[in-house]
């Protein structure tokens, strides 16, 4: 009788145990911050917000492309970055020091929803093209953080919204 | 078995009873965390947020509340190139905030959904949040926006103002006399006048003098007036020669005075001035300097000076005369810079000489800085023409015949030869005292005296001179010395007991003799008695220079009750000795100089103390032991009476048969100047004192200005220009020269080095003199001139609505008022003061033109410290339209919160 009785505490007290356990894990989980990720979306993001260096930068030459010109977002560094990202993504996010893939969109808040907006054409821009910037909220990745910027864009306020992630 | 199942029992319930605990703590826990924590994320935005809506420019935006207000011209073209930021900011400077929140509204609604945006100017709140208490995290941009103010234009119209040279120009040209000018008639030369002057430009001709006789004045050989002369002495006198106007030609043009009497023929200081309008701009040279020396017909006598600012390099002097000497008379004719003679000429009849550097090692170069007396005139054998001036002075001998003034003096004759004489009458004996004048001691023996009665013996010979036959003696020294000026007047007074002798002021010398010869000692001695009497007597006749000699011979023992007592108290205390010194410091206060004589050898030293402070100053107080001594200390103190109250003047005696005339001479000098110029911006202001009147003047000097360089006249008249100075520094002292002042030039004008002033009070001193320690005062014509620069930044107003302009009246500190167009073209009615600040606050035109005038206003007193129409100066106005406001900084500001 007991070994039994000192069973049963033990029992209690190793469900004890792990319930602390696992609401502790929960939550430090929960309020966990990758702080790499983050660093890397902030980075892609001045450097896109920006004329780029050089300033005119080409497909062809460029050291570390922006997307600006007199401050605004321009279409022709839009597709200029674009084609560059088609041709040579790795290239690129070496440029930018990234570890990390991403993807940037222009759009704008309709009723709280970010929708997209076609600039020249393209709406986005990824350096994994089998992500798709609809599913991407849903998918796995190891770690993924996300940041927005406000951009000046024919005549108005646009958000370019710049995802990354392992 | 039943205990130990239910104690396990019982430790289980406890550890579910822990949990539970732990679970509900843990659940309040996670309920009481921070729902987020605070994110770098919002500041970035609003960053973002600020830099866009700076890039989007009004006429890219989508915005249509902009569309319609360009389509509406509510937006100036202009106004199309600037951002959306800027165009916020400018509605909020405009009170137009309803439109700036709609557009605000407009251009952020691509955020709404997901941001909550603010934006304020100058925390002034544009666009508020809807629901600020809601937001869980709120960031900050800023941005500086300039040009623009609440409630004022961002754009409108800015006038610049600026002086220029206008094409016709108010201006003098001078002609200076020296401090002494003569004698005989004199030519002074109104040198370069323009080439355009002709009588319809000629404003004024005058001359402002100091004379002493009646004058006819010529110019280019016209007759401008005759003019008698004011009795004053170094007053100046303004002669109106506008008659000669017509007669004035451009160039050179010679001015003229002709005198009757050769003695008086001379200019104590002035100057001839012509003012003009004229187009031409007289380029001033710098570095070189010529004086010229007036032409002279008569004797030569010149005192003037030159003034060097800086230092000097090099020296050239012309020379021309020519000279009518007697046969009995050699003269030499000399020039004197500073103490140094740089030219003599003996016997000279007619001499015309250029000396340079090479002859005048005499001179010491560095040392020429300043104002330099200048002397030119003649001396010689059988010649001393230099002429002795008497002033009225009045002089009172106070005398002590108390007792002891009986007592031996000295023991040189003539002698009183006293003894004891016995005689006999009937059958009884008598003694009495007999005494008579001796030659020697020796003569004193027996019964000298003889007479009657007849000594059968005698006895107690004392053969010496009474302290008051000295006195008497010494006495008529003096007023015979004091009474050779002829201006001059003496008073008697004796005392003893009270007044025993008194003479009225008088020039009549044999009252005077008599007076003093009627002394006769005896008594106790009431000094205060005698020293108020004597100022009574001054009061009541007297307003000349003033002396008093008092003489005493030892102790005081009577008391006065204050100025008015004559009659004292015998008092043995101290109480007579300090009322005696009040009694002599009362006459001092009274401007009389007392001089106090002790003599005796018996003085103790509390009395010689006494004595002392009865004299003005301790130079005044002369003591001697020996009585034989006292004739000499009246003569010595009486001929510093005399020095006084005699000068020699500049003027000669012409001396029979002499005359001299001087021509086209002058002195031309080089030097390296130490004056600061004029510099940009900076605009000369011309500042005249008005007359003097003292010999000591303070003079403002405002802050804002600068001195360039200044001078004082001085109308010395016959005497030098012997002293000038300011805060206490000397400028020119004329015995620096040496003591003989007629070898020494004497200067009217003294130049006064700019910085040597010193802003707020100055004080300046000038005095004249006629030798050394002799002053004479100063003429209260004297005035002051400054060359001062006052530094004028050209005025830009702000952006004002409107740019019309206004007619000005602007007073200037001689109540005259300066009135012009701003621009000069405005033709419209309105009406600007300056003094009352009267003008359009919306105008530039006006706010620049009220800001000039406010930099000419030194003295802030409403009145303009330049003389508009003096100094020549125009005002030129220029107007930019479209300028934008120069407000700000403004801080712009965005909050985004969520």
């Amino acid at each position: 009788m007991k070994g039994q009785s000192n069973f049963v505490d033990f029992i209690i007290a190793l469900g004890i145990f792990l319930i602390i356990l696992f609401v502790f894990i929960s939550f430090n989980q929960s309020n966990k911050i990758d702080y790499s990720m983050t660093g890397e979306a902030l980075m892609i993001s001045d450097s896109l917000l920006s004329p780029g260096i050089p300033s005119n930068w080409t497909e062809t030459e460029y050291y570390r492309p922006g997307l600006l010109e007199d401050n605004k977002l321009s279409t022709e560094k839009w597709e200029m970055f674009y084609n560059i990202m088609i041709t040579n993504s790795s290239g690129l996010k070496s440029k930018y020091t990234l570890l990390s893939d991403f993807m940037i969109r222009i759009g704008k808040y309709n009723g709280g929803v970010f929708t997209e907006i076609d600039v020249g054409g393209i709406s986005h821009i990824t350096t994994d093209s089998d992500v798709n910037p609809l599913d991407i909220v849903n998918m796995h990745f190891d770690r993924i953080d996300r940041m927005e910027r406000i951009i000046a864009y024919n005549g108005t306020l646009v958000i370019m919204e710049v995802i990354v992630w392992k | 078995m039943e205990v130990k199942k239910r104690k396990g029992f019982f430790f289980s319930t406890d550890a579910l009873l822990a949990l539970g605990i732990f679970v509900i703590a843990l659940i309040l826990l996670l309920q009481l965390r921070p729902a987020s924590a605070p994110s770098f994320k919002e500041p970035i935005i609003a960053d973002d947020i600020i830099m866009a809506l700076s890039a989007i420019r009004v006429n890219e935006t989508s915005s249509p509340t902009v569309k319609n207000m360009i389509s509406a011209q509510e937006i100036r073209p202009e106004q199309l190139g600037i951002s959306i930021a800027e165009l916020l900011a400018e509605l909020w400077s405009e009170d137009n905030t309803i439109i700036a929140e709609q557009i605000i509204i407009e251009v952020t609604s691509t955020l709404s959904s997901k941001y909550q945006v603010a934006f304020s100017v100058n925390q002034d709140d544009l666009f508020g949040f809807s629901e600020e208490d809601s937001l869980r995290t709120v960031a900050l941009g800023t941005r500086i926006v300039t040009g623009i103010n609440r409630s004022q234009p961002t754009r409108g119209y800015s006038a610049h103002i600026q002086f220029s040279l206008p094409k016709n120009r108010t201006t003098s040209s001078f002609a200076y006399f020296g401090g002494f000018s003569g004698q005989g008639d004199l030519e002074v030369m109104l040198r370069d006048l323009p080439s355009d002057l002709d009588s319809s430009n000629i404003i004024s001709l005058s001359m402002e003098a100091a004379i002493s006789q009646e004058v006819t004045i010529f110019v280019n050989n016209n007759v401008c007036g005759t003019f008698p002369a004011e009795p004053l002495s170094k007053r100046s006198q303004y002669f109106n020669l506008s008659s000669c106007i017509p007669a004035l030609l451009p160039g050179y043009n010679r001015v003229r005075l002709s005198f009757e009497e050769l003695e008086t023929a001379f200019v104590g200081g002035g100057f001839v001035q012509v003012k003009y309008t004229t187009n031409e701009i007289a380029v001033p040279t710098v570095g070189q300097g010529t004086y010229h020396f007036p032409d002279i017909y008569g004797i030569i006598n010149v005192y003037d000076s030159i003034t060097i600012p800086g230092n000097l390099t090099s020296l050239e002097i012309y020379l021309e005369y020519d000279a009518l000497i007697p046969p009995n008379v050699e003269t030499t004719y000399f020039l004197n810079i500073g103490n140094a003679t740089v030219y003599s000429g003996t016997n000279m009849t007619s001499e015309s000489v250029t000396l340079t550097d090479a002859d005048f090692s005499m001179l010491d170069y560095s040392s020429m800085s300043g104002t330099i007396p200048i002397r030119m005139g003649i001396e010689g054998v059988n010649y001393s023409g230099y002429v002795t001036v008497d002033n009225p002075s009045d002089t009172i001998i106070i005398t002590d015949l108390s007792g002891s003034m009986a007592w031996c003096g000295d023991t040189e004759p003539p002698l009183t030869c006293t003894y004891d004489c016995r005689y006999q009458m009937w059958f009884w004996q008598f003694t009495t005292e007999k005494s008579c004048q001796v030659e020697s001691v020796d003569a004193c023996a027996g019964d000298v005296c003889g007479g009657t009665p007849t000594c059968t013996s005698t006895s107690n010979h004392d053969a010496c001179r009474p302290r008051v036959e000295i006195a008497k003696e010494a006495a008529l020294i003096a007023q015979d010395l004091i009474l050779t000026n002829e201006l001059a007047r003496v008073g008697l007074i004796a005392y003893s007991t009270g007044i025993v002798s008194e003479l009225g002021l008088t020039d009549n010398q044999t009252a005077v003799v008599n007076e003093i010869e009627s002394y006769e000692a005896g008594g106790w001695t009431c000094m205060c008695c005698g020293i108020y009497r004597a100022v009574d007597m001054y009061s009541k006749v007297s307003e000349n220079h003033s002396y008093m000699i008092i003489l005493s011979d030892g102790e005081v023992n009577y008391r006065c009750d204050g100025p008015g007592s004559y009659t004292g108290v015998l008092d043995l205390s101290p109480a007579s000795a300090q009322s005696t010194v009040e009694a002599g410091q009362y006459a001092c206060e009274n401007n009389i100089s007392v001089f106090v004589i002790a003599a005796g050898p018996d003085l103790e030293p509390e009395w010689t103390e006494t004595l002392k402070e009865v004299a003005c100053d301790e130079s005044m107080y002369f003591e001697t032991s020996d009585f034989s001594e006292l004739s000499s200390i009246y003569e010595n103190v009486t001929r510093e009476i005399l020095s006084r109250t005699t000068y020699t003047s500049q003027i000669v005696h012409p001396g029979e048969g002499l005359a001299s005339n001087l021509t086209n001479s002058y002195i031309t000098y080089h030097y390296e100047s130490n004056i600061n110029p004029l510099s940009i911006n900076e605009i000369p202001i011309t500042k005249r004192t008005s007359k003097l009147n003292y010999c000591n003047a303070s003079v403002l000097l405002n802050p804002n200005l600068r001195v360039i360089e200044s001078y004082i006249t001085s109308y010395s008249d016959e005497h030098w220009t012997s002293l000038v100075g300011i805060n206490d520094q000397t400028v020119f002292n004329i015995s620096n020269y040496g003591s003989n002042f007629n070898l020494i030039g004497d200067p009217f004008i003294v130049g006064i080095p700019g910085d040597l002033f010193s802003h707020g009070n100055n004080s300046i001193a000038v005095l004249t003199g006629s030798a050394p320690g002799n002053e004479t005062g100063c003429s209260p014509d004297n005035i002051i001139v400054l060359s001062t620069a006052v530094s004028i930044i050209p005025p830009i107003s702000p952006v004002a609505s409107k740019a019309e302009g206004c007619h000005w009246h602007v007073l200037q500190e001689n109540l005259e008022s300066f009135e012009t167009s701003i621009p000069s073209y405005y033709s419209g009615s309105k009406n600007c003061y300056y003094h009352n600040s009267t003008y359009d606050i919306d105008d530039a035109y006006d706010i620049s033109a009220y800001s000039l005038f406010s930099q000419l206003d030194i003295d802030n007193n409403g009145m303009i410290d330049i003389y508009l129409t003096e100094q020549a100066l125009t005002v030129e106005s220029i107007v930019v339209e479209n300028v934008p406001s120069l407000w700000g900084p403004a801080i712009f500001e965005v909050k985004v919160g969520r």
